[in-house]
């Protein structure tokens, strides 16, 4: 359904992506993982249309990809609601945009049902300073998805959020798209998060430029429980897998150059002690032993 | 060396009470701690369960109410450079640069030391955790895993008698976090500084210490359980990850933070435990 | 590229016309001479110029231009202690302003830290500050007279270098331009984040060093901000103070223009203030700037 053929993207003459393949298809749910800084918004651009590739191509059934439009639907980290709007609101806007050919009710339901769907039917007339960050991040889900997109984009929708409302709207989202089946594309920073969610993980190996890693595909049944994947000799597996493959491309892309330098062998001073005279009869420092100093070799 | 003391910091019923608009509220209730010298020791506990508020007793930062503490055989009262502190925020001085954040402190314990010692001090220790070629940049211009390393160098470079860790990789993403928990524990192993570290990840807890202080539910927290992690030093991930005893100290924790935490004689039971904080 | 391009032509053309729109309403408000030739009751010829307009008295551009050339051309220029170059005049008043100006901020600046840093402080002092703050310079000029009326220092050839009326405009710069430093560093101080409080405290730096290598640095941009408002003042002072005392300045020539009913040159005057009161925000907020960034 999404297809990226050799894609590659420059900014300002660095080249942040290289290479980048990758197929998605429809109603699959497919995550993202790579460290923050390393591309991976880049590469969600480029599937939304706000970023076009300096070379090769990124297709959606066949279509090249031009421009952002309402079939790929964004989820930003940053809820991008308007703050004065109430919830139901923010998402009537998005709604009209889209369906002006539907009637007034047709619409209001419309947006009932994705409002009942992120649970926040009590708080649909509330704005968004009212909500708290897993609330908003809900609204913004729901907003994006009652356009009925074709695929949904998330740019690491849950890096804002505390732990465990996260891990509440990791389950709830897994949950819905369980419900309706739409393609997903997740990025995230979180190995455990992809785990959790996807039907397949692929590393944005931090090489640079940035490429995907070996994509990973995670056979764990629906729906997951958390604890109970604890257990799993998978999903052990398939984490130690996921973080090393991650550490190590990290770890080999930082030059090893070593270094010697010296620690002098100096212990430190009560700062209790100084006083007035402490400053002008200056005594030597301590040291540990006799040996004066200690040539240490360091990787940088 | 001389044998390692065996009570390195003790804290001997530690009370803290806050004085509210409503009344005085319990935050911290009889804490008891002993650490042996060399030790890495995690408190683990939900958010508001006073683990901080204990850490920051023990850095001097926050008022005892009532109890003992007791470091090194001398009762420390206030804050010191002896005692040194990451806080999730690194909080460096911004109109600094990394260099010099870490000489601030250097300057001011190795005050007997010539200036080229301190210079090859902070050099040393910024190198160590990967800042050679960013020593001269400003806060603004390190990305917030960076920023976290200057602190970490600024804490060891101190050589304090205790290190005190208040939830050091919060602001992290998780991919960070296990790059910063290598740098730390590669300092570490270098020098054995007696360490307190706050936290609310499991894996970080089991990671990094050699026992795991878990607390109830605040206010009025208290020591739960204590538990001891087996694992020899130096710690590899890759190892640990894939040791079946790393899934059961694990699945232990979380249970306990998701069911036993709240249990406690003093006081009624927390409705809901979450059932999900761990993983995340 | 394109895009550099069109946004300095528009950030250099939208004002022009913006300026040019301005003038022209000028233009449309002020008088015009008419001549008109007549024959008066003897029967001789005579020209009799009429000023119509909106505003009769009010002179064009162009007559405001032809007026004020001498002392734009020759900015320089000095003619007679109240007839000298825009500039002259300009860097006369810049003198004055800087002398108070300065006063203002080493005062108010430890002032400041004191509100910043000390409840008690804040608390006995601030009903007094708060008093004295709304004060206009009008008012506080003849205070200062008085206050300063026994000072004159004279040079060698027995004339006063120094006055009353000199220590009385210092004084009232100083004290009207002090505020925004003091009420700026005073916010600045308590602003500072507890973070970096705790790591003076954690390395028991003494305070001399907290002072210089954390509270200072914290408060720098808030007190830029302060040092920049402050000037602003002591520029809108200056004019007052240099009206009343009849001190050589762009205020006083503005003064002295007025009783001679020199409308262009009054024009030229507060164009001149106006211009050199925006270059001294701009100046200073270039250098608000390079500590905010930091």
């Amino acid at each position: 359904m999404i297809e990226i053929k050799n894609a590659s993207k420059s900014y300002d003459g660095t080249q942040v992506l290289r290479d980048i393949d990758l197929s998605v298809k429809e109603g699959e749910f497919v995550a993202i993982v790579g460290y923050s800084g390393s591309g991976k918004s880049t590469l969600i651009n480029l599937i939304s249309g706000l970023v076009r590739p300096d070379s090769g191509t990124v297709t959606m059934n066949g279509e090249p990809i031009v421009e952002p439009g309402p079939e790929r639907g964004l989820v930003f980290q940053n809820y991008s609601l308007l703050p004065w709007l109430t919830v139901r609101e923010n998402i009537d806007l998005a709604v009209d945009e889209v369906f002006r050919s539907w009637t007034k009710e047709e619409r209001e339901a419309h947006v009932t049902r994705h409002i009942e769907m992120v649970k926040l039917g009590p708080a649909a007339h509330k704005l968004p300073k009212e909500l708290s960050g897993g609330m908003r991040q809900r609204v913004s889900v729901a907003r994006t998805l009652a356009m009925n997109p074709k695929v949904l984009l998330m740019d690491e929708p849950l890096s804002a959020l505390d732990a465990l409302t996260r891990a509440t709207l990791q389950d709830e989202i897994a949950d819905i798209w369980l419900q309706n089946k739409t393609t997903v594309i997740w990025i995230t920073n979180d190995p455990d998060e992809a785990i959790l969610v996807a039907d397949r993980v692929i590393p944005l190996l931090p090489t640079a430029p940035a490429t995907l890693g070996k994509s990973i595909a995670v056979e764990l049944e629906r729906p997951r429980d958390r604890r109970a994947v604890n257990h799993d000799e998978r999903f052990k597996a398939l984490r130690a897998e996921l973080i090393t493959t991650l550490l190590d491309s990290k770890a080999s892309r930082t030059s090893k150059v070593s270094m010697k330098l010296t620690l002098p062998d100096i212990l430190p001073e009560n700062v209790e002690d100084v006083n007035a005279f402490g400053r002008w009869s200056r005594r030597a420092p301590k040291r540990r032993n006799e040996n004066k100093k200690e040539e240490v070799e360091v990787s940088v | 060396m001389s044998l390692p003391n065996p009570k390195m910091l003790e804290l001997d019923r530690l009370w803290k009470i806050y004085d509210t608009p409503k009344g005085p509220a319990t935050i911290v209730k009889d804490f008891n701690l002993r650490m042996k010298e060399g030790e890495f020791a995690t408190l683990i506990g939900h958010s508001g369960c006073g683990k901080s508020t204990v850490l920051m007793m023990v850095a001097g930062l926050s008022d005892i109410t009532r109890g003992n503490m007791i470091l090194a055989g001398r009762e420390a009262v206030g804050p010191g450079p002896d005692r040194g502190i990451v806080f999730q925020s690194p909080c460096l001085l911004p109109w600094m640069t990394a260099f010099e954040n870490v000489m601030l402190g250097v300057e001011q314990v190795y005050y007997t030391a010539s200036k080229d010692e301190r210079r090859q001090m902070v050099e040393y220790y910024l190198s160590v955790v990967g800042l050679a070629d960013a020593m001269q940049k400003y806060p603004s211009e390190l990305s917030q895993g960076m920023r976290q390393r200057v602190g970490i160098a600024r804490a060891f470079a101190l050589q304090p008698k205790m290190l005190l860790l208040d939830e050091p990789f919060g602001m992290l993403d998780s991919l960070t976090r296990y790059e910063l928990q290598d740098v730390l524990l590669n300092l570490w192993r270098k020098n054995r500084i007696t360490t307190l570290m706050v936290t609310h990840d499991v894996d970080e807890a089991i990671y990094l210490s050699d026992r795991v202080v878990m607390m109830t539910d605040g206010p009025e927290a208290e020591v739960g359980e204590i538990l001891h992690i087996p694992f020899e030093r130096p710690r590899v991930r890759k190892e640990i990850m894939e040791d079946p005893r790393y899934y059961e100290l694990r699945e232990h924790l979380i249970t306990y933070l998701n069911e036993r935490s709240h249990l406690r004689p003093s006081r009624g039971e927390t409705p809901n435990a979450p059932l999900s904080l761990a993983a995340a | 590229m394109k895009f550099l391009q069109r946004f300095k032509l528009d950030s250099v053309l939208l004002p022009l016309a913006a300026i040019l729109v301005c003038c022209l309403i000028w233009q449309m408000i002020a008088g015009k001479s008419v001549v008109s030739t007549k024959v008066d009751d003897w029967g001789d010829k005579v020209t009799v110029t009429k000023r119509l307009g909106i505003s009769k008295d009010l002179p064009t551009p162009v007559e405001t231009w032809n007026a004020s050339k001498l002392y734009v051309l020759e900015p320089f220029a000095k003619r007679g202690e109240l007839d000298q170059g825009i500039l002259r005049f300009s860097w006369l008043s810049l003198k004055l302003v800087a002398q108070g100006y300065f006063l203002a901020l080493v005062i108010g600046t430890p002032i400041g830290f004191f509100l910043g840093l000390s409840k008690r402080f804040t608390t006995a002092f601030d009903p007094v500050i708060q008093i004295l703050r709304p004060v206009s310079p009008l008012a506080w000029l003849p205070l200062g007279m008085i206050l300063f009326s026994g000072v004159q220092v004279m040079d060698a050839n027995g004339r006063t270098t120094f006055g009353a009326s000199d220590a009385a405009a210092l004084f009232t710069i100083a004290i009207c331009a002090m505020w925004p430093t003091v009420m700026n560093t005073a916010v600045g101080v308590r602003a500072v984040p507890q973070d970096y409080l705790n790591v003076a405290k954690v390395l028991k730096l003494s305070k001399s060093k907290t002072l210089w290598k954390v509270l200072v640095p914290a408060t720098l941009p808030y007190m830029f901000t302060g040092f920049r408002l402050s000037l602003g003042i002591a520029w809108l002072v200056i004019v007052a103070v240099e009206m009343l005392t009849g001190r050589p300045g762009v205020g006083g020539f503005l003064w002295q223009q007025y009783n001679a009913n020199s409308f262009a040159h009054i024009i030229l005057c507060i164009l001149a203030i106006g211009v050199i009161g925006y270059v001294l925000d701009r100046l200073m907020s270039v250098i608000e700037g390079r500590f905010k960034s930091v």
